[in-house]
């Protein structure tokens, strides 16, 4: 298909009358790091939950690995609107009037994607086609997120299992791994961050530090295309940050595909390769870090740069 | 007749007593696990996503359920179920199950309500970070929320087990058999006896009570010992 890994098209999402994401487009390519800035509220978490569907959106889809998570979103596929019911009747009465057709079919389509005048029953070609499309490319959005490892603000550790049980669950459950081969990942995954005594202790004795370590390398245990981080260190006492960052920093320098949400705005500037600003839930400049963070062309991006840095 | 006397003879009558306690006993276990199971299945249901109309379907049928029940008294349900399995089989030569399966049904609904709750006061966090590795929401709450709520259940769930003990007294407003012989739960022995010697029926009633007495008190030390139990685990 592309080299990008997660697409996102066109993502809306309301929290009931609040809207939160308000068309968002982006894709991020396999390997890239992307650091995603703004103000509190203004869709970050969202947005970032969106991509391994922990939030349904309300409109637009969501490609991961060339697969479609979300159900089709008709405004998104032009062909499909051509074989509208909706489509073929403005057309029709568009092109007796004698504009080229070119011309109608663009102002058509603008005008029922502005309007929202696709309806339930748009004739049987047209449902036909979006259930091939749906077909085609519809993945269980469980086996996507085995290779989209997530990290939270507030670790989430299953607080029933051990950290060594923490970081199998999964494998084993999904029968990816045995139980030994599971174990030993786990052990060498914690030597790297230097926790191994901490295998069979139960997550309410650590440090938070030390629980965003685990919960990264929880992730990692599965084997992950990419790691999607939702401001891991925010939750963190400042004398854990640096531990956090570094171990993050290991990751993204591997070569993994890397979404991070955060406020550490030196952490962005060094390790992403390109920089979302998000204001009002849409993604109102992007850039190189040092095209966002030393030549912001928005008022907006200026303001909240000039507030944070 | 003397204090002394009435003693005497309620110990002479000691093995009548612990039978019936026995019976209370079967009773009562039996219905707390039938009840745990009914509780944990519909209180899954309530919390289900309700993204198909199959469970749609089951979760409106638990809300009856739960209603039905709750909004109506324990011994008239027990009642109910008694005469139409009456109607059904004329006479059943052991009949233990009908109680059982009646305080099962009606402590289901408690317990659905208590495990419903649990589950809703574990971090929401837990799930997302389930579903995030890719565990369906079934393993997840399986391996993960069930045993949390438990934990957080745990003294709900033994108020509701010693409350059902004692209600399996009203057990007596029916018919027990056993291998078609009439038995007595533990308050029915002490009436039946009471009926006999009535100078005596206050004896009876007060060791009724006191064998009560104990079972709950047995019960509450179970819970601390789970209890303590369960925090060892986990930290
Ligand atoms: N589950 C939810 N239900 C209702 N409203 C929600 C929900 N989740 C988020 N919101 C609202 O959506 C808006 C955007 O939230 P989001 O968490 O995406 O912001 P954010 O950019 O990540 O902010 P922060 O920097 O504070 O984390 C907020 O106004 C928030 O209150
Ligand atoms: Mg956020």
């Amino acid at each position: 298909m592309n080299d990008n890994y997660i697409e996102i098209k066109g993502l809306y999402k309301n929290f009931g009358k609040l809207e939160v994401l308000k068309g968002v487009s982006c894709n991020i390519k396999k390997g890239e790091k992307v650091a995603i800035i703004g103000a509190s509220g203004s869709g970050k978490s969202t947005m970032l939950r969106c991509m391994n569907l922990l939030e349904t959106p309300t409109y637009g889809e969501v490609w991961v690995d060339g697969k479609l998570l979300t159900p089709i979103d008709p405004y998104l596929h032009f062909d499909v609107i051509r074989l509208s019911k909706t489509y073929q009747k403005l057309y029709t009465e568009a092109i007796a009037s004698g504009t080229s057709s070119e011309e109608v079919d663009k102002a058509v389509i603008a005008n029922i994607k502005k309007n929202d005048l696709l309806k339930n029953h748009e004739g049987s070609a047209y449902a036909k086609a979006i259930k091939q499309l749906y077909k085609q490319n519809f993945q269980q959005v469980d086996l996507s997120r085995r290779d989209m490892g997530m990290v939270f603000q507030h670790f989430n550790l299953f607080n029933n299992l051990t950290v060594l049980e923490n970081m199998t669950l999964a494998p084993v459950e999904l029968k990816l791994k045995t139980k030994p081969e599971a174990e030993k990942t786990a052990m060498e995954l914690l030597h790297r961050i230097g926790l191994e005594d901490k295998a069979k202790v139960y997550p309410s004795t650590l440090s938070g530090g030390q629980k965003q370590r685990i919960a990264i390398v929880r992730a990692l245990a599965m084997d992950p295309q990419v790691m999607l981080f939702d401001e891991p260190t925010s939750a963190l006492d400042p004398e854990m940050v640096g531990e956090v960052l570094d171990l993050v920093k290991q990751v993204a320098d591997a070569g993994m595909t890397v979404v991070i949400v955060t406020h550490e705005m030196g952490f962005a500037k060094e390790v992403a390769d390109r920089v979302l600003f998000m204001a009002d839930g849409v993604i109102l400049e992007e850039g190189t870090p040092d095209e966002l963070f030393n030549h912001p062309k928005n008022a907006r991006t200026k303001d909240f740069l000039s507030k944070v840095l | 007749m003397s204090l002394i006397e009435k003693l005497g003879r309620l110990w002479n009558l000691r093995g009548l007593f612990f039978e019936s306690l026995g019976y209370s006993l079967i009773i009562a276990f039996g219905a707390v696990v039938l009840g745990f199971i009914i509780g944990v299945l519909l209180a899954v249901v309530r919390i289900a996503p309700k993204n198909n109309p199959i469970i749609k379907f089951f979760d409106k049928i638990a809300v009856v359920y739960i209603t039905v029940i709750r909004g109506t008294p324990t011994l008239v349900q027990l009642l109910i179920l008694y005469s139409s399995v009456l109607v059904v089989f004329k006479s059943m030569s052991t009949n233990l199950l009908v109680p059982i399966i009646a305080f099962g049904i009606n402590s289901g609904a408690y317990m659905a309500e208590i495990i419903r709750s649990g589950i809703n006061s574990v971090d929401p966090g837990q799930m997302e970070a389930g579903r995030s590795v890719g565990l369906s929401w079934t393993t997840t709450m399986r391996k993960i929320i069930i045993p949390q709520a438990i934990k957080i259940v745990v003294p709900t769930i033994f108020n509701e087990i010693i409350i059902l003990v004692k209600e399996t007294s009203v057990v007596s407003y029916i018919v027990l058999r056993v291998g078609g012989v009439q038995k007595w739960d533990l308050l029915g022995i002490a009436e039946k006896l009471g009926l006999a010697v009535p100078a005596c029926y206050l004896v009876f009633l007060f060791a009724a009570a006191l064998i009560y007495l104990a079972v709950v008190m047995l019960l509450t030390l179970i819970q601390h010992l789970i209890e303590r139990r369960l925090k060892k685990n986990e930290r």
